[in-house]
């Protein structure tokens, strides 16, 4: 049974069920699908896809959050075609990372509305002309949507195992890697969170994610639909806008399920008053899972105790751990049990994401001599089970690096998170990362694509010589940026002249605001003798200089 | 109903006033926006009540792609019919 065998089921089972409602502004439904109703959609637009795609053509899915997204996705999946979900952007380093995984996987087509269509070519640059000369086939939901009704529609027959769609990791825009998910990684990753979570069809869930992330999309809109019950849909933008919205949705429809990363929860606490607060009821909700970042235990405890008012539970917090080249789940906290907390040393204290989900093995292995470690020592997490993607498409190198490890004594393959860790009473901690990964709210960025936005946002800038790497603030991890100058500048304004183009230049590319700048003399970046930034060690030497000034 | 440049200006002067915390007679129109170091989470937030007080579209980037509060209201008045 993959998703589309659920959907099928359930449209028979309870036809007339809600299966999405999509919030407004006000807090109002603006778009209702029914479980029959959605079902119908899919097919129809698996029938007009399958006019004009062959299967395993890739088509960018490039929408809003609404309710033609998931009609779309399960059209494409229905027909055949590999789904590529790409987030929107109007600005010209976005366009152009758009262009960049169109390009990656040869794209064919584009899934898009009239509005999206209409912004990303109101201004002209270069970017724009790119697109607008891509030989793909711009198709709209409009039509879609509007699609004469195909009941009988047949599924293109594909292996389960071959890619349904392609999960691009976010914020690569030099090496986009997309992650080949099939029906056989989402089935197994969807029943392994399900399972854990206990959720049934009885259940209601929220979201406001991204659907072209993996927690956005798999649990955030697929869970439940594969679980049969009910999801409500509020777009990032309208989450970040009004946070109330997420937890008057939950207090109204009694919803048992949400999550995100930890910033979330910091971004409720900090827009809505605590009077707020007291007169919700979240006492329906079952698990609120916590991932996507390194999760503070203080967002987690500040959450709890702002909200026990309103009758949240805190055993309801759920610490997690995956990542989208295992489809998204690695490891769950079982919710309605006491969190575990470890003290590393004075000033550092991870939270336990629980045991691995069902059928998964995690391994923790010496990322250099590739040992497999005994409980309790920290390593890389390497992970095993039917989640794990075939690999990136078209990436024979990446892929054998990553998802074809072997540890010294042969046992594999498994796949490399990068991600630092130790099990101990069979419960996984991380602790770091041996990538050199910035994670920002949830999102993650390439330190090289930083890098070279900042390396041509101003003449003085020495190339390649900066680094872009994380810190740790109060209000999570932020991104610092550390850069050579040609002329060090002579005048504090200089200086900020400097510093402003940067900041101007990577927020315009990422949509964030360094943290922080520091301008060095040439010569001054740690680098390898082949040349090759150090990041880590620049972190080490830079960060804690700026603490002390 | 289009409005003007003034009216747009000053609008985005005083939002930007506010979330800085700062009067708003100290916010140059050509002053980068960027300079006045507010998180991007409030950047998204003037954008959105930008677009709900103007009644049109715009992209979540637009300060950044004009840089100041002078172009980007330039590029409002030129477009806001379209």
């Amino acid at each position: 049974m993959d998703i589309l065998d659920v959907l099928k089921t359930n449209a028979g089972l309870h036809p007339d069920k809600l299966a999405y409602g999509y919030i407004g502004k006000e807090g109002e439904i603006t778009e209702q699908l029914h479980y029959h109703e959605l079902h119908q959609h899919v097919l129809a637009a698996s029938h007009l896809l399958s006019s004009k795609f062959p299967v395993n053509a890739r088509v960018i899915l490039l929408l809003p959050a609404e309710a033609a997204f998931v009609c779309s996705f399960l059209g494409a999946l229905h027909a055949g075609i590999i789904a590529v979900p790409t987030p929107i952007s109007y600005s010209e380093p976005g366009i152009n990372r758009i262009l960049s995984i169109m390009r990656d996987c040869a794209a064919s087509g584009i899934i898009t509305n009239a509005k999206t269509y209409k912004m990303l070519f109101q201004r002209k640059n270069d970017a724009s002309s790119a697109l607008q000369e891509y030989d793909a086939e711009w198709i709209f939901t409009d039509d879609l949507m509007a699609a004469p009704a195909a009941s009988g529609a047949i599924r293109r027959h594909k292996e389960s195992i071959e890619t349904a769609y392609l999960q691009y990791t976010s914020g690569s825009t030099s090496q986009p890697k997309g992650v080949m998910i099939s029906h056989t990684n989402l089935t197994a990753n969807l029943r392994a969170i399900n399972n854990c979570f206990g959720r049934t069809a009885e259940d209601t869930s929220v979201t406001w994610l991204p659907h072209y992330h993996d927690m956005g999309l798999v649990d955030g809109l697929l869970s439940p639909l594969f679980t049969g019950g009910t999801g409500f849909v509020i777009s990032p933008l309208l989450f970040i806008t009004k946070p109330a919205l997420l937890l008057q949705t939950i207090s109204t429809y009694h919803a048992g399920f949400c999550g995100g990363p930890g910033f979330g929860l910091d971004h409720c606490l900090a827009r809505i008053p605590q009077e707020q607060l007291d007169a919700l009821d979240l006492s329906s909700l079952r698990v609120l899972y916590v991932g996507a970042e390194p999760i503070r235990i203080s967002t987690l405890e500040r959450f709890a105790a702002a909200t026990q008012t309103a009758g949240f539970r805190k055993n309801s917090l759920v610490p997690s751990y995956g990542l989208a080249e295992a489809t998204l789940a690695v490891s769950l906290h079982l919710n309605g049990t006491p969190t575990t907390y470890r003290k590393l040393t004075d000033s550092k204290e991870v939270v336990a994401c629980g045991p691995p989900v069902e059928f998964t093995e995690v391994s923790i292995v010496d990322p250099v001599s590739n040992l497999s470690l005994p409980d309790g020592k920290e390593g890389e997490i390497w992970v095993k089970n039917d989640g794990i993607a075939a690999g990136y498409w078209e990436k024979p190198d990446a892929t054998k690096a990553t998802f074809q490890a072997y540890t010294s004594s042969g046992e594999g393959p498994y796949l490399r998170t990068g991600d630092l860790g130790f099990m101990e009473n069979g419960l996984l901690f991380i602790t770091g990362r041996t990538k050199e990964l910035i994670i920002i709210r949830g999102v993650n960025y390439y330190p090289q694509d930083i890098e070279e936005v900042v390396s041509e946002s101003h003449p003085d800038i020495q190339p390649n010589a900066a680094a872009a790497f994380s810190v740790e603030t109060d209000q999570g991890e932020a991104l610092m940026i550390v850069s050579e100058v040609r002329r060090v500048a002579q005048t504090p304004d200089d200086e900020k002249i400097i510093k402003n183009k940067m900041a101007q230049s990577v927020g315009l590319a990422f949509g964030l605001i360094p943290h922080e700048i520091m301008l060095i003399q040439p010569g001054k970046l740690p680098k390898t003798s082949s040349g090759k930034i150090q990041r880590l060690k620049a972190r080490e030497l830079f960060a804690k200089k700026s603490i002390v000034d | 109903m289009s409005k003007t440049f003034t009216e747009i200006s000053g609008w985005i002067v005083e939002r930007i006033a506010h979330h800085a915390e700062i009067d708003p007679s100290e916010v140059d129109l050509d002053a980068e926006i960027i300079d006045y170091r507010l998180d991007s989470l409030l950047m998204v937030d003037i954008t959105t009540e930008l677009q709900e007080w103007l009644g049109i579209e715009l992209s979540p980037s637009i300060f950044w792609e004009m840089g100041t509060i002078n172009a980007t209201t330039q590029w409002i008045v030129e477009n806001q019919e379209a």
